[in-house]
């Protein structure tokens, strides 16, 4: 398991692009992160392998602290792995104010084949938030055989309840 | 009421043996027939119920001191019931054999493979997942799990290392140390962590040498990381991190022997889809004593 490495630019769209890599535990230090964000401040999880207890608090005492610092900050968090889209359910403050998740990862099963994939769900393609209302397209996918399918890996209600 | 009076076909279909007398006049406690007053004291029972969600019985954890907690709805209930029994009335031969009696329902004994690390140091972290990595290899069923394999690992490792360490006084040595900092246990002591699966099951845990769990403080934790969902600076106890080994669990044993040594114990099941992980219902079991 790789160690912890954060960075940070300033991304074609002019927003802050913080792309956040390995294991968000112990050692995931955020002071490193320029203080100084764009509007809007774009998290991508995509290369994040792994969070324990530790990591979680680390992160949510620090983006407390940025979003009370700039209360008018905006967040995206984009390509959020199963173990990100579990926190953001689970642990108040995960997810600060003034965020949208704008991707996140579903992993897929086929119980007949006993074959596993990820699919990205991405908003205003799978789902769209329209005036507090979200409305989510849960598709199966073909599987390599012609009767069967893959489904969705998650207990729906509890794993897209972030979006309500 | 006995186990027994609740589930009598279950016990009609058991040997004649002192386990089966053991089982059958135990208390139970049942969630879906009986009402729970706050005043109820359920330390020698084991309570039963279809489903009962996890908040639902962390409280009767902390306000009626349950220990252990058996879901009716499970596909093993014999074999759980077996487990509780055990825990509740035999901690100690629980605590010397844990993997024979988790293993008990399992005939292919012979097919199970055991991985096991010893640590006493924050040093040992990166050896003791590379380890486990090798483990998971190319295991189908445990790759599928590979994520809450390591959760599960990681705070047992931590817990081993930054919860139970006590002096003589009883106060916890690095409770209060930030998580990054470099610890080793004092004086020649061992921790162990391992995982061992059959073709069915996996179990992974830790035994620390301290024997220092306090039953009713982690108890309280545990209820408050389910029940709030909430991280604090003041949050350094064991709790939350029980709540993500237990959210990717069926059953997690902790057995403490006072002042000798703690088991904690995950048991998750192999080949099944993550969404049956999730959905399936929790139980618990502890005794310290």
């Amino acid at each position: 398991m790789s160690g912890f490495k954060v960075t940070c630019k300033i991304d074609d769209n002019m927003k802050t692009r913080i792309h956040l890599d390995g294991a968000m535990d112990e050692h995931s230090d955020y002071s490193s992160i320029e203080t100084k964000f764009t509007d809007t401040v774009v998290f991508d999880f995509d290369n994040i392998e792994h969070i324990n207890s530790t990591g979680i608090k680390h992160w949510v005492h620090w983006v407390a602290k940025v979003s009370e610092s700039n209360p008018d900050l905006k967040f995206y968090f984009v390509n959020c792995p199963k173990p990100i889209v579990d926190q953001i359910n689970m642990v108040d403050g995960f997810l600060p104010p003034n965020s949208t998740v704008k991707s996140f990862k579903v992993p897929y099963f086929c119980e007949v084949c006993d074959k596993d994939m990820t699919c990205t769900f991405v908003l205003g393609r799978e789902y769209n938030l329209e005036d507090g209302k979200v409305s989510l397209s849960i598709s199966n996918n073909r599987c390599d055989r012609g009767d069967c399918e893959m489904e969705p890996d998650v207990v729906e209600q509890k794993y897209f309840r972030f979006l309500k | 009421m006995t186990l027994l009076d609740y589930f009598p076909e279950t016990f009609e279909k058991l040997e004649e043996s002192a386990l089966k007398g053991l089982m059958s006049h135990i208390e139970a406690f049942n969630f879906d027939k009986e009402e729970l007053e706050e005043s109820t004291d359920l330390t020698q029972r084991i309570a039963v119920g279809d489903h009962i969600q996890t908040a639902t019985f962390l409280k009767a954890f902390v306000d009626n001191k349950l220990n252990n907690v058996v879901q009716t709805s499970n596909d093993d209930l014999t074999y759980e019931l077996f487990i509780a029994s055990i825990i509740l009335k035999k901690p100690k031969l629980f605590l010397n054999n844990p993997l024979t009696i988790l293993n008990s329902q399992d005939d292919s004994s012979s097919a199970m493979r055991v991985w096991q690390e010893n640590f006493n140091s924050t040093d040992h972290k990166e050896q003791v997942l590379e380890s486990i990595h090798k483990f998971i290899g190319r295991n189908k069923s445990m790759n599928r799990l590979a994520d809450n394999i390591l959760i599960v690992i990681d705070e047992l490792f931590s817990n081993a290392l930054f919860n139970a360490p006590v002096d003589d006084d009883g106060y916890r040595i690095f409770k209060n140390m930030q998580r990054n900092s470099h610890i080793r246990y004092p004086g020649s002591k061992n921790a162990k962590i391992f995982a061992v699966h059959t073709s069915d099951d996996l179990f992974i845990g830790a035994v620390d040498p301290w024997g220092s769990v306090d039953r009713d403080e982690i108890c309280q934790s545990l209820y408050k990381a389910y029940s709030e969902g909430k991280v604090d600076e003041s949050s350094k106890g064991a709790g939350f991190g029980l709540r993500m080994m237990l959210d990717r669990s069926r059953s997690i044993y902790l057995m403490c022997e006072k002042g000798k040594r703690t088991l904690t114990c995950c048991h998750m099941r192999l080949n099944i889809s993550l969404k049956k992980v999730e959905n399936v219902p929790k139980q618990l079991h502890i005794n310290c004593f």
